[in-house]
């Protein structure tokens, strides 16, 4: 080691570590335990994704898009099919939309358990997180028994849904979620409770409401910081105007605040399968489209579980997309994530904090990976 | 220490924590899970339309003596199921076999 | 010449070197199913019956592989801390009683050379963070100074509680108190007890403080660069010191080895009672490792410093006017 010594010194979060569930790299500025600066770079999962997907047909197109994210993949294949169905302009029968609703708030369900059990490990909770990820088999096996497999579901087509659900399956579904109902309530009380879950997240990634907004945070991100901004609410798509549901906001602008709202975003999405699943209409599941899509241009805007996320495709008439671009959630989160591990002033952010700060915007950096370079905000 | 409680909740009241075998026997996947690819030759009219909507170009078009017919070559599948909502006669079926490792590559063509 | 014999046989085989290394095999195992069945999981399973030779597979493979020690590191440190690890826990065992209320040797102040062993572990962590020229480890090993200051004070003053409540400074004389006057956790020393084994899995970088090697923050923390047959001779120690830590809580708190047995074979009957109250103390600390998250290291300094350490004061404080009264 040189002789010359530099008080402030690089910390390298990845490409590689046991923090991150994918590749990214956050260089940390450290002085000491704490962090002054962050520089992030998130193109290590740059697949290309968008150039494939002009050499594929759109059905093929369906199955490229739902991988750019595994956990995402219904709300990745829903803001998709509405894209191309709002180039084709037809209507889509109730039943499908309401069957997709079910499928999607089932996704959220899932993608959320999920991130409780991640940000239980983050802080070096494991037990809870064992504990967590067993409850979320039962949601697996809805979707299992929904769409044939646990994660990647391929079940919105374009044009519907691909299955159809029985009685039976309609009563399996039931009784999923009023397991599901007691188990997330009593671990909305453990975080609120826990005093060692509550000293590793309170006064943890702070992010003030005028700093969420001029960093255009979204998703649970957004709303833990007061705002009520919520896709399902603001712009209603696949009749989410016809099933009533609260937005789930927070006040508290910090990773305790997050927690809470997701938990609270699962109770949601429970009572909002219920109602789908009393109240789904009679009808075809499936509008058949042709497979030459009309030229024009085509958006849509879906609210993912990590946030708003939007799909837009020009096309040329043929059965090729000419242009399709996605810009998910995470990446509208980055320069929040730049914002909160920053230390200013009073607000000081330990190294201990930083996988916590990462893993409360519940980063995917899978999807996120569409841009070369993300600098300092 | 709260989830001291769950822990003797959940043992007190034996709750069943499925468990498999540790190289995955005793794993059952529901009759709805999308596993191997089958055809039902009799049905299948040779319009080709599964090898046009393959995502993953997993199947090819070969002649038999009824015909065209498909061949489907599960390394490269990744089951999606749409070559069974495209076929128009219904002719594809997945069946629910979850474990598909073999030793053999020819093994894992469905012919 | 017997004598030097049986003892050349004692200090290697039993109770000493083979006997540890044996028995931390066994409650690293106790520690790892107790871990798992607390989180719904199995925990070993296949390596033996239960999976009880789980621990020794785990040894023989680290072993075997490569041993990487990069360019930049100072070698001799490096090279010497698992050693020396392995080697101060082996010493420092000596001074534990297994077959009787001596350990294979015995003096006066034995206690203190006991703890003094945990405060070597923790320099020996420093050294092997600082000697690897690597950020994470510097981090793990700054971390583990740091949290010596939040336990050292506690651990120290529960044992000298137990010291004044026994009225002897040595292994033997504590053990043989307990056995005519009841355990001593029993009593004032129920707070001593409770405060040596927070130190303790303190001192163990266990869950809730296994700040120094934090996985999801430091990568490995001070282990980081340590491979092959450096990280196996690390991790024995780490086992090895688990019960050395229980046996020294047995010893102290729960009255040593020693209980009622047909006479002549009292080494049996003792070593059987040491191994069932060091399982019980092993199990107390798999459990507090299954039911908090970590701490963050300005927490746990301030914990220890606000909370441990006038508690410990305070129990010291009621065990001598206990004796006075």
């Amino acid at each position: 080691m040189s002789s010359s010594y530099e008080r402030i010194f690089d910390i390298p979060i990845g490409p590689q570590h046991p923090a991150l569930k994918e590749p990214a790299m956050l260089r940390l500025k450290v002085d000491g335990e704490h962090v002054v600066g962050v520089d992030l770079d998130v193109s290590y999962n740059h697949r290309g994704i968008e150039k494939a997907a002009e050499y594929r047909t759109y059905i093929q197109n369906l199955y490229l898009i739902e991988r750019i994210c595994g956990i995402c993949n219904v709300a990745q294949t829903l803001t998709y099919c509405l894209a191309v169905e709002s180039l084709h302009g037809k209507e889509i029968p109730p039943r499908a939309r309401f069957l997709r609703i079910i499928a999607e708030e089932i996704s959220r369900i899932n993608s959320h358990l999920l991130w409780l059990g991640v940000a239980a490990h983050e802080i070096g909770f494991d037990t809870f997180f064992m504990h967590v990820w067993l409850d979320r088999e039962i949601t697996l096996g809805l979707m299992e028994a929904l769409s044939g497999n646990r994660i990647t579901s391929s079940y919105n087509v374009i044009g519907g849904v691909r299955r159809d659900v029985t009685d039976e399956l309609l009563a399996r579904i039931r009784k999923g979620l009023d397991e599901l109902e007691p188990r997330v309530k009593r671990y909305r009380e453990i975080v609120l409770t826990d005093r060692s879950i509550l000293k590793r997240t309170q006064g943890v990634g702070l992010l003030s409401p005028a700093d969420a907004v001029a960093t255009s945070a979204v998703g649970p991100t957004l709303r833990a910081s007061g705002i009520r901004s919520d896709v399902r609410a603001d712009d209603p798509y696949s009749s989410h105007d016809q099933v009533p549901f609260n937005v789930v906001a927070s006040d508290g602008c910090d990773a305790h605040a997050r927690i809470l709202v997701r938990l609270d975003e699962i109770l949601e999405s429970i009572q909002m399968c219920r109602y789908c699943v009393q109240k789904l209409p009679s009808g075809p599941i499936l509008q058949r489209l042709l497979r030459r899509t009309p030229p024009g241009e085509g958006l849509s805007r879906v609210e993912a579980p990590r946030g708003e996320l939007f799909h837009y495709i020009l096309s040329d008439g043929s059965d090729k997309p000419y242009r399709c671009k996605v810009s998910t959630p995470t990446l509208a989160n980055l320069p929040a994530l730049v914002r909160m591990l920053t230390s200013k002033g009073k607000y000081v952010v330990n190294i201990a904090d930083v996988p916590v700060i990462l893993a409360s915007i519940d980063p995917c950096f899978s999807c996120a990976a569409r841009v070369e370079k993300s600098g300092g905000v | 220490m709260s989830v001291l409680r769950d822990i003797i909740e959940r043992r007190v009241r034996r709750e069943r924590i499925r468990r498999c075998g540790p190289t995955g026997e005793g794993v059952e996947a529901s009759p709805s899970y999308r596993g191997r690819v089958g055809l039902k030759r009799e049905l299948c009219i040779g319009c080709s339309l599964c090898e046009k909507d393959c995502p993953s170009a997993a199947i090819k078009i070969v002649q038999d003596e009824k015909g065209k017919r498909p061949v489907f070559f599960l390394d490269r599948c990744m089951f999606c199921g749409q070559c069974k909502e495209s076929c128009p006669t219904k002719a594809i079926y997945m069946s629910s076999e979850p474990e598909l490792p073999v030793f053999d590559r020819k093994e894992l063509e469905v012919r | 010449m017997d004598t030097a014999i049986l003892s050349l046989l004692q200090t290697l085989a039993f109770p000493g070197f083979l006997f540890l290394a044996v028995s931390s095999f066994f409650y690293e195992w106790l520690d790892r199913k107790i871990y798992a069945w607390m989180q719904f999981r199995a925990g070993p399973l296949s390596a033996g019956p239960m999976g009880i030779l789980q621990p020794l597979a785990d040894f023989i493979k680290l072993m075997g592989k490569e041993d990487i020690t990069p360019a930049y590191v100072d070698r001799r440190i490096f090279g010497a801390v698992p050693v020396l690890m392995v080697a101060i826990t082996l010493t420092f065992w000596a001074v534990i009683p297994v077959t009787g209320a001596a350990g294979l040797v015995s003096f006066r102040g034995d206690v203190i050379f006991a703890v003094v062993a945990m405060t070597f572990f923790c320099i020996l962590v420093f050294l092997g963070g600082f000697s690897s020229a690597n950020r994470f480890s510097l981090l793990g090993a700054e971390r583990a100074t740091l949290q010596l200051l939040g336990f050292e004070i506690p651990l120290m003053l529960s044992v000298t509680g137990v010291c004044i409540h026994t009225g002897g400074l040595s292994m033997a004389e504590i053990v043989s108190w307990q056995a005519e006057n009841g355990w001593s956790v029993l009593g004032p020393q129920a707070i001593g007890f409770f405060i040596f084994l927070i130190a303790a899995q303190a001192e163990l970088e266990r869950i809730p403080f296994d700040i120094p090697e934090a996985e999801q923050e430091i990568v490995a923390g001070w282990l980081t660069e340590y491979s092959g047959r450096k990280l196996a001779l690390i991790r024995l120690a780490k086992d090895m010191e688990l019960v050395f830590v229980s046996g020294l809580a047995v010893a102290l708190f729960l009255g040593g080895p020693v209980g009622p047995s047909p006479s002549g074979m009292e080494w049996i009957a003792y070593t059987a009672y040491f191994l069932l109250k060091v399982a019980i103390i092993v199990s107390i600390l798999a459990i507090i490792r299954g039911l908090f998250a970590r701490a963050r290291i300005d927490q746990m300094v301030s914990f220890g410093i606000r909370y441990l350490v006038p508690l410990s004061l305070a129990q010291v404080a009621a065990t001598v006017l206990w004796r006075l009264f």
